[in-house]
């Protein structure tokens, strides 16, 4: 049942798509078929897809004596979810703003005594897989702002 | 009766010498029942420090912030919060925390299985509530499981933890049936998509993908960089990989292939959890391989025990 699923009715619907397509004519059973296609190909199930995003660090300086503040999360499971954020900073300008502002209002909650922080995100710029040497990894910064309140 | 041991000497060919039925006699979908209510409550108690900066108004993404970014204004896990605030005279903190005690005392009542579908439907809303006021600190683990919650709404998930055999009135049921392959169909459909769109990709034709994977942070676990040495590891990796998720759906059909394929997902799955820290993700994943494949027998149902009752002459 699976295989006669995947094996015909999928290739059906894209060939009927297809052809309404051709045939010029944009009718709703058109949209009917390719939503629900476009929707798992390109938006439900795209699990580390088409390519791997480059990952992050956040790095937090108290000011002005630059101390280096640890982000602090209790486990690797909040680790990856924070990864999610950062890689939105990078990839939605128009939002990064925003979102570098809540990281920081995290950060001075967590300590309470800082005042004032310099924030910077930067993105681990690792070589390719016939460019590496060891500990030879570089960074590029992505977004830095000073906090204060 | 179509039962876990059942599936289990059919994939492997154990012989049955050992009456295991009185340990495993639990339907397919009472196993999926109680392992996602255990999945979700070994969330919850792993994370219980974080999850105040995941789910709150004032965690780690504002909760106007999430509203604008995810671009909705549906029920989420905030509108609870703030009703208990209300309500009780909470602290945000404590709001939250009671909605998490809430939705653990649920999953619970999910694990034992009285009223299961109206409890499931309670704990799927619960899950999507806290999917909606954390957008972007949801990952595939999210969807995946709020999908499977979803799906134990309608399915004949069972009665009881104790009383396992009691949703076996069901087995034979066409929606038995259809319940098993619609689970069947959908994680064929993650597998395939998730396939096709690595495809478009060149970094996963390459071994590229694995390469950074398996060495950039958050996802780095173990010292992999021995691959830069022999870059055909992770290219086989890689294309393995594309070759899992592709074929997935006609190889895992073919009955003869299914135990060799069904150990390469599940090592591929081991791997994700080992190398690239997704534990979660890979434990999910393999607990629904399992159940989907591994405790259901397509064919040949097994005789029914008959008893016989000795009348006096």
């Amino acid at each position: 049942m699976a295989i006669l699923f995947f094996a015909i009715g999928i290739p059906l619907l894209n060939t009927t798509s297809f052809l309404l397509d051709r045939a010029g004519k944009k009718s709703r059973l058109n949209s009917l078929i390719e939503k629900p296609f476009n929707f798992l190909l390109f938006d439900q199930y795209k699990f580390f897809s088409p390519n791997i995003s480059d990952g992050y660090i956040l790095l937090a300086t108290t000011l002005p004596d630059e101390k280096i503040l640890p982000i602090k999360a209790n486990t690797g499971e909040f680790v990856n979810r924070l990864h999610g954020v950062y890689h939105a900073i990078d990839m939605q300008r128009e939002t990064a703003g925003a979102l570098m502002h809540s990281l920081a209002v995290y950060v001075l909650s967590n300590y309470p005594g800082t005042h004032a922080i310099d924030l910077k995100l930067l993105e681990y710029k690792l070589p390719k897989l016939s460019e590496y040497e060891d500990d030879k990894i570089g960074y590029q910064l992505v977004y830095e702002n000073t906090y204060s309140y | 009766m179509k039962t876990i041991r059942s599936g289990i000497s059919s994939f492997t060919r154990i012989p049955t010498v050992i009456n295991i039925d009185r340990y495993l006699a639990i339907g397919p979908f009472s196993l999926f029942r109680m392992g996602l209510a255990l999945i979700g409550i070994w969330f919850i108690v792993q994370n219980w420090a974080d999850l105040p900066f995941i789910y709150g108004r004032d965690g780690l993404i504002t909760g106007e912030i999430n509203d604008v970014i995810a671009q909705q204004t549906t029920f989420s896990l905030q509108h609870i919060v703030a009703l208990f605030q209300r309500l009780f005279a909470l602290s945000e903190l404590n709001a939250i925390r009671l909605t998490m005690m809430i939705k653990l005392l649920f999953f619970g009542c999910l694990f034992l299985g009285h009223r299961a579908n109206v409890i499931a439907l309670i704990c799927w809303l619960l899950d999507y509530s806290s999917i909606s006021s954390s957008y972007l600190l949801s990952y595939g683990f999210d969807m995946i499981y709020d999908n499977c919650l979803l799906f134990c709404i309608f399915l004949p998930i069972g009665s009881s933890a104790f009383k396992p055999n009691q949703d076996q009135s069901a087995l034979s049921g066409l929606w038995y049936k259809t319940g098993i392959w619609l689970l069947r169909i959908h994680l064929s459909t993650i597998y395939l998509f998730s396939g096709l769109n690595k495809m478009t990709g060149h970094e996963w034709w390459t071994g590229e993908a694995i390469w950074r994977a398996v060495m950039q942070p958050p996802l780095q676990r173990l010292d992999l960089s021995f691959f830069a040495k022999y870059p055909v590891l992770p290219m086989i990796l890689s294309l393995s990989t594309l070759l899992i998720e592709t074929s997935y759906p006609l190889f895992i059909q073919i009955k003869r292939i299914r135990p060799y394929f069904f150990a390469a997902v599940i090592g591929m799955h081991l791997f994700i959890a080992v190398a690239i820290n997704l534990f979660f993700f890979s434990v999910l994943m393999i607990f629904y391989n399992i159940v989907v494949w591994l405790t259901y027998r397509d064919s040949r149902p097994l005789a029914q025990p008959t008893t016989r009752r000795i009348c006096p002459s």
